[in-house]
């Protein structure tokens, strides 16, 4: 179980890292398409973890690849073993991953 | 789904009115009854139940209220009213004396109120084949009808959530008079083409509405009526502008509903700020993009400020709730419905590129509406502010809202747990900033709405029959 709750809980820490990833991203514009994915980000790593602790350097080249990282994390979460609602957050994740890579192809 | 404003509504039968002068066809008795009794309501929900004068403009509300009572015996109550004896008289043509005789020997059913009787409208409904104009009724005059009872509607549905109806007098007394004049329009007209046995309704109509048109003193901008939405009946979302709409009617539903926890989670609150933020940015992508149509003009909002100035204190907002937390978790239906809600409104914006720019070409995108929709938007984000203020002292006067330890004024008893960044329960003083800074997000951002509505006030003139389809309505 406590190796369950690490996973989850770095899945939060790599959804925040890649939120503060998406916010450099809108080079503090505003009304950049970036920042208000990045909050979207947060959102969902709330759903996970309200309280973890954003990191602030990204090791991913792309927000998309923060995101695929989280994921990854919580699929080493045991089926029994983590929050009942867990797929539900898991999907949450992708369909904001998705978005990422939608704004990562825009020109 | 579409949105629509009840001044919009009004401008509608307006149109209507005089589009029904050019037309041949003659009307029936049903529908210049339906007609009639739309037009009793329409001005009864304007005034308000109950209304009485007030001190804002005791001319005007006056001059409204006696135009009311002046209308010819209303054929059919409103219901749900509690009525004097003199009120029940005037529906049923008789005097208040054969009222009270007609309670007191058990023929009609009265309750005791302020030492005096109070009849329940219902029970004087005599008239229960009166029903809502038929939408599917081409005609020119039920056309008219069904518009003038969505107008009703969209004021009814407006005080019904909002607990409050029109305040402004003046704005109620303009409003009453051009819904006069175009029943006195409809009413003439009405009398040239229905049968002479069935001549004297219309020709008291006619007669009493263009009397009490003189009485009511002209507007030509009803800033309340246009803060009044109504939305249709949901059908599928098929356009940009649909799943705008949609997604922003959810999203605003959802904020309602967790902002209703007894202990909310503060990233909600904060998304709320920031998708007020995105909300900012389309609008400003749909006012500068030269797409097409003529609302490019420069756009600030109502007091000199510019989009970007209300955005940045709305992320001011968002930063200032950043350090705490109530440790809960959002909601799925939130976070499923603040998604859809970014994903709207980035689709929208890629709409709103110029041809030249790069990107998908300008959609069939109608920009006024959508405007609307990003206005009434940021009037919900007006009113989820204030409750995240009240929310904050609730949350700070429960102790159920908490904050790093290293977030706060360094304080002998924090150092352990600023040491390992442990949370700690945050006191008043330490929110200090988080109030004052939803408090100005909130005085900024209550600029946008009444500016965009403005804005689509005067280009209301030029815009094509407004989006609304043919709500039915309620008598």
């Amino acid at each position: 179980m406590r190796q369950t709750i690490d996973w989850v809980t770095k899945a939060a820490g790599s959804l925040h890292t890649a939120a503060v990833h998406a916010d450099r991203l809108g080079q503090a514009d505003l009304f950049s398409g970036w920042a208000a994915l990045a909050d979207q980000i947060r959102l969902v790593a709330a759903g996970l973890d309200p309280v973890a602790v954003p990191h602030e350097t990204s090791p991913w080249p792309s927000v998309s690849d923060g995101l695929t990282a989280a994921l990854d994390a919580l699929d080493r979460v045991t089926t029994h073993d983590g929050p009942t609602d867990l797929g539900l957050w898991e999907w949450h994740v992708r369909e904001v991953r998705d978005l990422a890579v939608r704004l990562e192809t825009l020109p | 789904m579409s949105t629509t404003t009840a001044a919009m509504l009004l401008a509608i039968v307006d149109r209507r009115a005089r589009e029904l002068s050019s037309s041949p066809d003659p009307i029936s008795l049903v529908q210049w009854e339906t007609f009639d009794h739309t037009v009793y309501r329409c001005l009864h929900t304007l005034l308000g139940p109950g209304r009485r004068l007030t001190g804002h403009d005791a001319a005007a509300a006056a001059a409204a209220i006696r135009a009311f009572a002046e209308y010819p015996a209303p054929l059919k109550p409103m219901t749900g009213e509690l009525l004097t004896p003199a009120e029940a008289a005037r529906l049923l043509g008789v005097t208040p004396y054969a009222v009270r005789w007609r309670i007191e020997s058990g023929h009609l059913p009265a309750r005791r109120m302020d030492r005096d009787y109070r009849i329940v409208s219902d029970d004087l409904d005599n008239r229960p084949d009166l029903v809502p104009a038929d939408p599917n009724d081409t005609h020119p005059l039920a056309r008219v009808t069904v518009a003038l009872g969505a107008m009703s509607d969209a004021v009814v549905g407006h005080r019904a959530s909002r607990g409050i109806g029109l305040t402004d007098d003046t704005e109620i007394a303009a409003a009453m008079r051009q819904v006069l004049a175009l029943t006195a329009v409809a009413a003439r007209h009405t009398l040239g083409r229905c049968p002479i046995a069935e001549a004297d309704r219309p020709l008291a109509v006619a007669q009493y509405a263009t009397r009490a048109v003189d009485t009511l003193e002209a507007r030509t901008h009803y800033p309340q009526l246009w803060a009044i939405t109504s939305s249709t009946s949901p059908a599928p979302p098929v356009s940009a502008n649909d799943r705008l709409e949609a997604a922003l009617r959810q999203w605003n539903a959802a904020s309602l509903a967790h902002l209703k926890y007894p202990v909310p989670s503060t990233d909600v609150l904060r998304n709320i700020a920031n998708e007020g933020v995105h909300i900012l940015a389309t609008t400003e992508a749909l006012i500068t993009g030269g797409a097409v149509g003529d609302l490019s003009t420069p756009f600030t909002a109502s007091g000199g400020h510019s989009l970007r100035e209300v955005a940045s204190s709305l992320r001011a907002a968002d930063l200032a709730w950043a350090p705490f937390t109530t440790a809960m978790p959002p909601s799925h239906d939130y976070v499923t419905a603040s998604r859809a809600a970014f994903s709207a409104l980035t689709e929208f914006r890629s709409l709103t590129r110029t041809p030249d720019s790069e990107g998908p070409p300008v959609g069939e995108i109608d920009r006024a509406r959508a405007l609307l929709d990003l206005a009434v938007a940021m009037r919900d984000v007006i009113s989820h502010l204030n409750t995240m203020d009240v929310l904050s002292r609730r949350l700070l006067d429960s102790q159920l809202l908490f904050v790093r330890a290293r977030n706060v004024a360094p304080r002998v008893d924090l150092l352990e747990a600023r040491s390992r960044g442990q949370l700690v329960v945050a006191r008043p003083q330490d929110a200090d900033g988080l109030t004052r800074a939803t408090r100005a997000a909130s005085e900024l951002v209550r600029t946008v709405p009444d500016g965009l509505f403005t804005l689509l006030a005067e280009h209301s003139k030029s815009m094509a029959e407004p989006v609304v389809g043919e709500p039915v309505h309620q008598l």
